[in-house]
């Protein structure tokens, strides 16, 4: 089932913790039924967001809609919800499974899936008698994640999923989002600073910084708008940074090999174009290998391109 | 199912099953029975029974029961004090009462059962102290009239005694009974030479019955109250420490208050920690400690109007402050 207004909206989110601005008029949309990333350096507000669009902080100039409901009336939304905020916010005096069936008693769950099947989902079946306060980090998450999934949630809010999990258990959790988002019709929103982890199933992310949105839009497009690297490799020996950058007028960094080179490209940048120039020139070019733009590069860019501003 | 029904259920559903539920349950129960039992012990010990048979004031079953009862429910009020006001500080700090608020309930369903909740957790405990004192008190103790050692001329002499015993055990009598008919009726004929013998009446075990019973029940709004206020700290104070050491310091300090406006500090009428507990005084009376009416008919009133309003304020307050927490 896919509703029409968008999963998750905010407009002009403003919210000051005491006299601190945590977040400066924050505008974001997750279209539903996609997977949208919400990324940022610590202390951006990722957390802060997600808090005043599940209404959890009340106290916020704006607006923060969940399917089109106002969050401070989350309760009146009628799509089954799935949230796992940081702290992972188990009962520590019950046990994993316990924790799981209170949650189903709360949302009245009855169909869909049950705790013992969100457990194995997550690789928790074998803590479901442990208490949530004998959980190590990274099984905290998992257990937070596996309560999450009860029933049939149309919405999963994940606040730093990855965050503490071994590899396998990182591989496994974005394995689970992506068929949850592809056969399910899941929208799911997720926090995290696994940049390369989120890219992979990611449709559209939104970037923070300093309680603002850098940058928001579907990933492909974001990424298209910005250029790539290319990493080239000379026979000549003793090729300098300032002659390859008046040769190809774009920004160069050396690699871990003398004669091979990091080239910035600019989403403008002709790479047939650029490698016919560097081959017929003296340096000799013997490797012209273009690297794809990755999330990891956007982040960097926007980020810092925003320090370079400030 | 609405969403406070959902959430009462669930809350209810987790209370049993909270570590900390349990262990208080478990040494409110505990306290309650063994203290009836280590008083029987002591007095074992130090004061030897005139007559067989006979249970005189402090080996009677209502006053230990009375007193069992009291400690346990000071307990019951100390633990149900600190679990209630240091849980909601502890939960949202852990990040707890985020998914319930994500299970299409309100904050103000939430709260409402939550409070409701609160307000049966001192009651639940306080019905295991009751039941562990009748348990340990009844293993210990006889009923019967309250009565103290009778003034014994003739108590030196082993045959008048044994010869009263005999005259008991023909008449289907304990001495306590012989007290209570010798004052319902002062013409009863009782031979002349088993007069020494008789012991002196206190109370009518069926009085101090309703006395004592009266000053459980007569408890009853204040440990609701207790609860409510308890609760309404937790929502208030982002400490559990704090929230906890505020209901403990309103607790043990308002018997300051108690010849001024005790009578409208709910926390004075609590049964286990009141200044002013209708069953303390109760079993003092059993006791023969004082024969002061336990219960002032105008002062139970004051005392449920003053836990009335202190539970409705806990309520109204809580429910207003949990609306715009931070969770």
């Amino acid at each position: 089932m896919v509703a029409l207004s968008p999963a998750f909206q905010a407009e002009g989110l403003a919210v000051r913790l005491g006299r601190t601005p945590v977040l400066r008029g924050v505008d974001l949309r997750a279209p539903a039924g996609e997977v949208y990333g919400l990324l940022g350096r610590n202390g951006a507000g990722k957390t802060t967001t997600l808090r005043c669009l599940l209404g959890y902080l009340p106290h916020f100039s704006g607006s923060a809609k969940v399917f089109g409901t106002d969050s401070r009336r989350l309760h009146a939304v009628k799509t089954p919800l799935g949230v796992a905020l940081d702290p992972p916010g188990l009962d520590d005096t019950l046990t994993v499974l316990e924790n799981l069936h209170l949650a189903r008693l709360r949302g009245g769950i009855q169909g869909g899936r049950g705790p013992e099947e969100c457990l194995r989902l997550v690789g928790m079946a074998h803590r479901a008698r442990h208490r949530g306060g004998r959980l190590s980090h990274g099984q905290g998450r998992r257990a937070a994640v596996a309560r999450a999934l009860l029933g049939a949630p149309q919405l999963l809010v994940l606040d730093e999923p990855l965050s503490g999990l071994d590899p396998e258990g990182v591989e496994g959790l974005l394995a689970l989002f992506q068929r949850l988002a592809r056969e399910e019709g899941v929208t799911v929103i997720l926090s995290s600073h696994h940049l390369r982890e989120v890219e992979e199933i990611c449709d559209r992310v939104g970037i923070l910084d300093e309680g603002r949105v850098v940058a928001e839009g579907p990933l492909a497009e974001l990424l298209s708008a910005v250029g790539g690297r290319v990493e080239v490799g000379f026979r000549r020996s003793k090729v300098t940074l300032a002659e390859l950058e008046s040769q190809t007028q774009l920004a160069v960094q050396p690699s871990s090999d003398s004669n091979r080179f990091l080239l910035q490209t600019l989403p403008e940048t002709d790479l047939v174009q650029l490698c016919k120039r560097l081959a017929t020139s003296d340096l000799g070019l013997n490797l012209f290998q273009p690297q794809r733009p990755s999330l990891v590069d956007f982040f960097r860019q926007t980020t810092q391109s925003r320090e370079e501003t400030s | 199912m609405t969403g406070f029904g959902r959430a009462l259920r669930a809350e209810f559903w987790a209370l049993r099953r909270r570590r900390g539920t349990q262990w208080a349950l478990f040494l409110v129960l505990a306290v309650g029975f063994f203290q009836p039992l280590l008083r029987a012990l002591m007095l074992a010990g130090g004061e030897p029974q005139v007559l067989d048979s006979l249970a005189t004031t402090h080996q009677n079953f209502w006053p230990r029961f009375g007193q069992g009862a009291g400690f346990g429910l000071a307990l019951a009020e100390l633990s149900a004090l600190v679990l209630i006001a240091g849980a909601m500080p502890r939960e949202v700090a852990q990040g707890a009462l985020r998914d319930p608020m994500a299970r299409r309930i309100s904050r103000p369903a939430f709260a409402t059962a939550r409070a409701l909740l609160a307000g049966l957790l001192p009651l639940v405990l306080g019905l295991a102290a009751v039941v562990g004192s009748a348990v340990g008190s009844a293993l210990a103790f006889d009923a019967g009239h309250i009565v103290t050692a009778p003034v014994v001329l003739g108590e030196e002499n082993p045959r008048a005694r044994s010869a009263f015993q005999d005259w008991l055990a023909e008449s289907g009598l304990s001495a306590d009974q012989a007290a209570a008919e010798l004052e319902r009726d002062p013409d009863w004929a009782i031979p002349a030479e088993h007069y020494p013998f008789v012991p002196v009446l206190v109370a009518f075990e069926e009085d101090v019955r309703a006395e004592v019973l009266q000053g459980l029940w007569s408890g009853v709004p204040a440990l609701v109250a207790l609860g409510l206020v308890a609760f309404a700290l937790s929502v208030f104070f982002s400490s559990g420490a704090l929230a906890g050491g505020a209901g403990l310091g309103l607790v043990l300090f308002s018997g300051t208050f108690s010849d001024s406006v005790g009578d409208w500090v709910f926390a004075n009428a609590l049964p286990g920690l009141g200044s002013r507990s209708a069953l303390d005084m109760a079993t003092q009376v059993a006791d023969g400690y004082t024969d002061i009416p336990p219960v002032d008919p105008d002062a139970a009133i004051r005392a449920l109007v003053a836990a009335s309003l202190a539970a409705l304020v806990g309520v109204v307050l809580s429910l207003l402050a949990f609306r715009r927490r931070a969770l």
